[in-house]
This record gives structure tokens, C-alpha cells and sequence, in this order.
């Protein structure tokens, strides 16, 4: 096994050869990734057992890799670097989770011991009645066909194989497309285009179906 | 360390709680249990897929795809991810142990390749298990899954290679490209400088009076002395010579007359070294390469002037390291016009360990044409260019 001074070393090496490139090309993003492979299978950086340590290393992550003409090799080695700014994004989760807590009552943490994670209950979701409006209301939109255009998309001639039919036996259960192609008494090459068709001419149907009524999600 | 054996460990990343919160909201939307799994466990794979790209600085839109898209995600089993400017990744989740990655037939087509990512039990960390650019079945086996610098090359620029041409004429009148150092700076001990009889010939720096030293030394340059022996008088005299008349002679005398190619190249490098000006003198420079994690080699370049005003060219590669072996087909291949004109491969023995320390190619390019050294290792390579 290499010993520790020679990873800091090709770790350093490394850094120094990525600057190198442009921040677009192969050769930078290769090595990028090299780079955070080495060192999380290094175990050399800074370990919390803390629910929010993942968004924390993910942050870290992305702000150092994207800015590593900032880290001077005279002054630390690339691991203290990140662990830097590792430990600066677990300090501000872990003060805005004791904000979170402070603002809410505690009745969770008093009727359980379970340590836990305060983010957690941050958001409970939407009031649950909107949510199901949308798969009713798609569903609704698809059975319906107001403007006629689900059944007006057939496959092949055949006006019984259209964007609705397929969709109802796609959606709430997923029927396969194998089981599918057999009920429509499909040949092979017929079964190999059905789920293309699906893809390109009835999946944007709801595509457009779905942004008009302002069900994409931010 | 035993390359071959070595397996290739894919990255493993936690998963973050802003992402289990999105992921819990559109499931939330299901109507039943099975569907909310996998829109669950789709929106992770996306989501987990776009920061590591991001981190490598690959600008994602997970928004602009239709797993973003509440109607279309009830309708199909889908896991897109757009990468701007190139067209869309699709995310496949697979369980710990699965063995081959299910591609619904509706995501087979307008994709860019599919990641395959590994969500451990609790869905609390992925593994990026790899990529492929076609799925051409509802199945994708894991085992043949690329490594995802082949997912980082779909969606990046390729610049190509530096052709900037290193001019080997140029080094004999001491004038190097940046890069390129004396192999002593990078390699201590000097593996050519073998002691040869007593301590005085071992330690001397080359700047103290040698006089006493180098008598017997030039002795040993004699047609009468075995070759090896020459051989290395002519190494030491590269180190303990100075710019001394009497030794220069001698060497240039050894490189007319010697039979042996070896020995004239020794001879040359150690006349480089005291006498870089000399017509015949030679010269050797180097570089570390990383050709793979953990993996440094020196690549070695030396030059000796020949008969017609050509060069001798020898271009070597050497293992460094703790563990100073080639890794097995690691390949050194000499090009010119694009066609390969001499190539070797690092070997291994029955249990596929390296064997081999070093490499070499020796060849006498025509003056002023020029060549590529490659230095390839599974899918790295590194090409230098060179006029000779």
C-alpha cells in the first residue's frame, strides 16, 4: 500500500494536472472524477454520523470541484482542503436544523428517543388533496379525450391501438408490453415498434398535457 | 500490487435528504404502493446522478425531463435526465445484488446512454455502477456495464491531443521543452551508475579533483576489457569525468570504435554530460506520467548523433514507485504518419502479475521527419509528439 505521504502527493499531482485543461473538455472531467474516487475511497476525509452529512459532502463537492484554482498546495494538503469545507457546510446545517427545531414544538423528539432527523419534518407534503387531483385529473383528461386527439393517434391503421387505449393499460397498473402486444394480436416487428410509438408520438401528448396545467414540478 | 487482480471500484456517494424530500413528494402523488416505488427510487437515481455530474462540472437540468413532469411520470417507468446542450441521460435504479439493470421499452430510445445506479437497502447512498450508450433489450447486464469516463466523454468537448511537437534537435543544443527534466531529478539512486571498484569512484561529486579516480577508470575502456565493463567505465566517467580533455578523447574514441550499440549509446549520454556541445554527444530527458490511478511510469527519451546527420532515438518507459512493476498490457508504440512502426507490451506471468520493470524501442527516424510515441493502458492513452 502506498504509504500516506504518497497519496497527498499524487492526490497533489493530480489536482495540478486537471487545472491544466479547460473546464469542458474530457481530460478535465476524466480526472475530476478520478479525483473524488481517490479520495472518498481514501477514507481521508471528515466523517459526521449526522442525517444531513450526505448534503453536506455533496455541497462540498460540487463548490471545491468547481472552484479548485482556489486551493494553494503550499499552504495544505487537498484533503485538509476539502475537509475545510466540509466541516463549514455540516456547521450550517447542523445550526439550521437547531433553528428548525427551535422554531417547532418537540413533541417527536420527547415521544421517541430515536435520534431523529429534524430536516425530515421539515416539509411535510402538500396538503395531500392537490396531489391526488393530478393523477385524477390526468387520468380523467385521458379517459375523456376532450379534444379527440388521444384516439385520433393510432398505431399502424389500427384506430382499437391509440395513445388512450395505451395509456389506460400503461397507467395505474403497468400492463406489459409483451401482454399488450399479445391482446392486440401483434407480430414481432409490430411488438418491437409499439413502445416506440408510445415514445414518440403519445408521450407528448401528456408532456403537453402536463405542462399546461402547470404540473411540472421546480 | 497485482494489476490484473486489481477491481475497479465504482464510486459510492450518500444520498442527500433535500433528495429523499423530492423524491417522498412526487411518490407521494401515486396512486398505489408499486408506483410510488418507482417513482420514488427513479427520482433518486436522477437526482443523485445530476449532482455528480455537476461536481464534475456537466450542467444538468433535471426539471426540463419527464421525470419532472407529474402527468408523464404516471404514464411511463421514467428516469430522465437532461444534460444541456446534449440530450438526455437515462437513470436506471438497481438493487444491491441485481445482476442486470431492467430498461422499460418506452426510455430504449432518444437517449443519450443509461447510468445504472445502485441504491443501497435503505436508500441512504448510490453507487454508480456505470454506463452504456445503447440498451437494446429490457435488460442491461451490470458486468458489461463502461465506466463512466465514457459517460464524461458523450457530453464533453474533446479537445485534441496537444500536438505540440517536441524538436529533438533542439535538445542537443540543450534547449528542452517544459516537461521534460534530467532523469536523475526524477529518479534517485541513478540506476546506471553502478560502482565499480572502490568507494573513491562512488562518492565522488564531479566537481572535486578526480584525477586519481579517473586514471583507472579509463583504463578500463580497453578494447581488451569485457563489454560490460566498458560499458560502465563510460557510465562513471559521465559522473566523475569533469570537462577533461583525456576523457572526452576517450569516450569519443569509444563511441567510433565500439562494436557494441549499448555501449556507444553509454558513451554518448556520458560525453551529453560533460561535454553537452560535443558533436557526438547525447542526451536524455524525462517525465512521470500518471497513465492510470496509482499507477506512475518515467517515460524516458534519449538521443544520440549518428552517421548522415540523423538520430538515434531511444524511447523507454520505466515503473516508479513502491512497487516498480509495469502494469500488464500497458503498451509503448512508436508511430509515424499515423501508422504504427513498433510497438511493446508489458507481460504477466500464469496469475496475471506484471513481471516487467521497463520497456524500450530503439529506432533511427530519417532526418527531419517526424513521430508519436504512444503510451496506452486500457482506455488511457497518451501520445507525445516528436521531429526527430
Amino acid at each position: 500500500m502506498p504509504s500516506t505521504d504518497d497519496f497527498h502527493q499524487s492526490i497533489g499531482r493530480l489536482v495540478a494536472q486537471i487545472l491544466t485543461y479547460p473546464p469542458d473538455s474530457a481530460q478535465r472531467r476524466r480526472l475530476l472524477n478520478q479525483l473524488v474516487r481517490r479520495v472518498m475511497q481514501s477514507g481521508k476525509l471528515w466523517k459526521e454520523y449526522k442525517p444531513y452529512y450526505g448534503d453536506a459532502l455533496q455541497q462540498m463537492w460540487e463548490y471545491c470541484l468547481t472552484h479548485l484554482e482556489e486551493y494553494d498546495p503550499s499552504r495544505a494538503s487537498v484533503t485538509t482542503w476539502l475537509n475545510y469545507y466540509l466541516k463549514k457546510r455540516l456547521r450550517y446545517f447542523r445550526d439550521r436544523s437547531y433553528r428548525e427545531l427551535k422554531r417547532r414544538a418537540t413533541p417527536y423528539t420527547t415521544s421517541e428517543n430515536k435520534d431523529l432527523d429534524p430536516l425530515d419534518r421539515v416539509s411535510a407534503p402538500e396538503d395531500i388533496e392537490p396531489v391526488i387531483d393530478i393523477w385524477q385529473k390526468t387520468l380523467k383528461w385521458v379517459e375523456t379525450d376532450p379534444d379527440g386527439i388521444l384516439r385520433a393517434t393510432c398505431f399502424r391503421k389500427r384506430p382499437e391501438i391509440n395513445a388512450q387505449t395505451l395509456f389506460l393499460k400503461r397507467f395505474p397498473s403497468e400492463t406489459p408490453w409483451k401482454e399488450i402486444a399479445a391482446d392486440f394480436d401483434l407480430d414481432e416487428a409490430e411488438t418491437k415498434d409499439l413502445p416506440k410509438f408510445y415514445n414518440r408520438k403519445c408521450l407528448p401528448l401528456l408532456r403537453n398535457f402536463g405542462s399546461s396545467q402547470g404540473y411540472i414540478n421546480s | 500490487m497485482t494489476f490484473a487482480a486489481e477491481p475497479y471500484t465504482p464510486l459510492s456517494l450518500p444520498i442527500t435528504l433535500a433528495d429523499r424530500q423530492t423524491a417522498r413528494r412526487f411518490a407521494a402523488e401515486q396512486p398505489n404502493a408499486t408506483k410510488a416505488e418507482q417513482v420514488y427510487r427513479n427520482t433518486l437515481a436522477v437526482l443523485s446522478t445530476s449532482h455528480y455530474l455537476e461536481m464534475l462540472g456537466i450542467a444538468t437540468d433535471p426539471q426540463a425531463g419527464d421525470s419532472w413532469n407529474a402527468a408523464v411520470r404516471f404514464f411511463a417507468d421514467v428516469a430522465e435526465l437532461p444534460i444541456v446542450g446534449y440530450g438526455s441521460l437515462e437513470c436506471r435504479p438497481v438493487n444491491v445484488d441485481e445482476r442486470a439493470c431492467y430498461v422499460p421499452s418506452e426510455v430504449q430510445e432518444e437517449r443519450l446512454g443509461y447510468v445504472v445506479v445502485q441504491l443501497d437497502a435503505e436508500c441512504e447512498a448510490v453507487t454508480f455502477l456505470g454506463f452504456t450508450e445503447t440498451a437494446n433489450s429490457e435488460s442491461i447486464k451490470i458486468n458489461q456495464l463502461r465506466s463512466l469516463d465514457d459517460l464524461i466523454d458523450c457530453v464533453s468537448r474533446s479537445y485534441p491531443v496537444q500536438t505540440a511537437f517536441a524538436d529533438l534537435r533542439q535538445w542537443l543544443d540543450n534547449a528542452v521543452e517544459a516537461g521534460w527534466e534530467s532523469v536523475e531529478s526524477l529518479l534517485t539512486p541513478n540506476p546506471d551508475l553502478i560502482p565499480v571498484r572502490g568507494q573513491a569512484v562512488a562518492e565522488s561529486p564531479s566537481t572535486t579533483d578526480n584525477t586519481a579516480a579517473i586514471a583507472p577508470v579509463l583504463r578500463l575502456l580497453q578494447p581488451n576489457q569485457a563489454e560490460t565493463i566498458r560499458r560502465h567505465a563510460a557510465s562513471v566517467l559521465g559522473e566523475i569525468g569533469g570537462d577533461r580533455p583525456e576523457v572526452i578523447y576517450a569516450l569519443v574514441d569509444l563511441i567510433d570504435n565500439t562494436e557494441d550499440e549499448e555501449t556507444r549509446w553509454q558513451a554518448s549520454l556520458s560525453l551529453g554530460k560533460l561535454s553537452p556541445n560535443h558533436p557526438l554527444a547525447g542526451v536524455r530527458r524525462a517525465k512521470q506520467l500518471e497513465i492510470a490511478e496509482n499507477v506512475e511510469i518515467l517515460f524516458i527519451v534519449a538521443l544520440m548523433p549518428k552517421s548522415k546527420g540523423r538520430l538515434g532515438v531511444d524511447i523507454q518507459i520505466e515503473a516508479i514507485g513502491s512497487t516498480p512493476i509495469l502494469p500488464p498490457d500497458l503498451t509503448l508504440s512508436v508511430l509515424a504518419n499515423g501508422v504504427t512502426r513498433t510497438t511493446v507490451t508489458a507481460r504477466s506471468d500464469d496469475q496475471g502479475v506484471g513481471i516487467d520493470s521497463a520497456m524500450r524501442r530503439r529506432f533511427t527516424p530519417p532526418a527531419g521527419t517526424d513521430f508519436q510515441v504512444k503510451i496506452q493502458w486500457r482506455d488511457r492513452e497518451v501520445i507525445e509528439s516528436f521531429i526527430a
